[in-house]
């Protein structure tokens, strides 16, 4: 699904503690890139990210901070060595933006730009999904996850359509980055998001909820928690929101122990009647 | 446990039978900083030890270089008014982090199990910790946030706050640590990081290069060790 492939794990040398002694051993790590973004010609940001995706990457970043509203307000948009390039149609828009922007510190890490929650619209979409299917897709999102396997260091998100087929999964050090990549990928393929669904890995703090509603995305399931301030933009804007989504059998690292779960469990938080 | 972090919400269980039940979740809160009359920044955190989050913040941003430079700190609501000292110096950070500070394997696992103690994380399973521990043993102040990098803003806040000298200090995380964990324990000088995540490829070649000494994986009986193992024993 990525325009090209990348690396995306490197393997560093180091001292393995194992039966109580250091031993020279191999790690496989996940590739972190520093990708400054440009905004016709200006400096917006600089993004970490794994690298792949890059364009979907940035596509959904710009979406998602406020920056544009559609595919259509992009002229050209190239990633080269120097980093992300986007030529917007009408120049006024970054510069107008940026000063109305306020840029907050989130708990994924970083700034973020920050739109008030205010403009963003009512979700509409008559997306129904089956429970089963929801663990269904969640265990696909795992099934798939070969970076987490590999490295252990990443966040994963998925996005699928109502017949539950995998539309684009996307594996990244950065929750926050999962999403935008995946918006970025449906902005591309003129996708109708009110007709797919996102699962993810992350926790649901206000910052990731609000990049789901304002890309009309109706229902996110992710396998762990969410916030209060998650919960009321999602509920404002009419997005369903299922968390702790763990089919009998997952595994789970919780403190220093696997945990096993015996019995398929998910909590719906808002937005219930998408949920059969 | 404060409300003022949890808030009681009800959710629908979906496990065979659907029922209506309730539970806690973590609450987030905007802090507004203000420093000299001018916002500063606006951060999504955990509502507690916001005196300490804000002092480690303009610590790690360079703003302060000690408590000294802090005239006056009020936080009322969701707003901290921080007043600086005018001929305060911006802080000069080391290009590498010296220190002879050496700890042994055992105390690496205690203070990574020191952290993970956390009552907010059993019930709610949302949050990230961090420790300081001096010399690898005496925790200096063990907090918690929705995020990684805002629990080490606060226990940074906490260090200075105690006057702590950060190059006798074990770092402990939950997190999976990218460069920019590293370049904060760079800023404050901290020697070794200790998390039961991993780190990113572009974590272990800073902490290479600027003699920070990165555990990961610390688990049971096992971790691996990154970059700078002599400081482990």
């Amino acid at each position: 699904m990525a325009d090209k492939q990348m690396e995306t794990a490197k393997t560093f040398k180091v001292q393995r503690l194992t039966g109580g002694k250091f031993i020279p051993s191999e790690s496989r790590l996940v590739i972190e890139k520093e990708l400054p973004i440009y905004v016709n010609g200006e400096h917006l940001a600089t993004a970490s990210v794994v690298p792949s995706m890059e364009k979907e990457f940035v596509l959904g970043y710009l979406f998602g901070q406020g920056f544009i509203n559609s595919t259509g307000e992009i002229r050209t948009l190239d990633i080269t060595d120097k980093g992300a390039m986007a030529i917007l149609s009408k120049e006024a828009i970054v510069s107008s933006r940026k000063r109305k922007t306020s840029y907050r510190i989130v708990s994924g890490g970083g700034r973020m730009a920050y739109f008030e929650s205010s403009t963003l619209s009512h979700i509409r979409s008559d997306l129904k999904i089956n429970r089963q299917e929801i663990f269904r897709a969640m265990n696909t999102l795992f099934e798939n996850a070969s970076l987490y396997l590999e490295t252990e260091g990443v966040h994963a998100a998925a996005l699928f359509d109502e017949e539950i087929n995998l539309l684009c999964i996307v594996e990244d050090i950065g929750r926050h980055n999962t999403l935008d990549k995946i918006i970025g990928y449906a902005l591309l393929h003129n996708m109708d998001c009110t007709k797919t669904f996102v699962v993810s890995t992350g926790r649901m703090a206000s910052e990731m909820v609000m990049k789901i509603c304002r890309a009309c995305i109706p229902l996110v399931a992710t396998k762990t928690a969410i916030t209060n301030e998650g919960l009321k933009i999602g509920k404002k804007h009419g997005l369903t929101i299922i968390g702790f989504v763990r089919d009998a059998g997952s595994k789970m690292h919780t403190n220093m122990e696997v945990r096993v779960f015996k019995k398929a469990q998910m909590k719906i938080y808002t937005g219930a009647d998408r949920v059969l | 446990m404060q409300s003022k972090i949890l808030k009681k919400v009800e959710y629908i269980n979906a496990d065979g039978e659907t029922i209506r039940v309730s539970e806690r979740i973590i609450k987030e809160m905007a802090l507004k900083v203000i420093v000299d009359g001018q916002h500063f920044t606006t951060a999504m955190i955990l509502a507690s030890m916001e005196k300490e989050y804000v002092i480690g913040y303009l610590y790690l941003q360079r703003i302060i270089t000690s408590m000294e430079d802090i005239v006056s700190m009020e936080i009322k609501k969701n707003t901290a008014n921080v007043k600086l000292k005018h001929d305060r110096a911006q802080r000069k950070i080391l290009q590498d982090v010296n220190s002879n500070l050496t700890v042994c394997k055992e105390d690496v696992f205690l203070c990574v199990r020191a952290i993970l103690k956390s009552p907010v994380f059993t019930e709610t399973e949302a949050v990230h910790s961090a420790g300081l521990f001096l010399n690898g043993k005496k925790a200096v102040s063990i907090t918690e946030d929705l995020g990684r990098h805002n629990a080490l803003d606060k226990v940074i806040g906490a260090g200075l706050l105690e006057n702590i000298d950060f190059n006798k200090i074990l770092a402990a995380s939950t997190g999976r640590q990218p460069t920019e964990m590293v370049l904060k324990c760079r800023s404050a000088g901290i020697p070794i990081i200790a998390t039961k995540g991993v780190p990113t490829s572009l974590a272990v070649e800073l902490a290479e290069k600027t003699g920070i000494t990165i555990a990961g994986l610390v688990r049971g009986d096992t971790m691996t060790v990154y970059s700078h193992p002599e400081r482990i024993q």
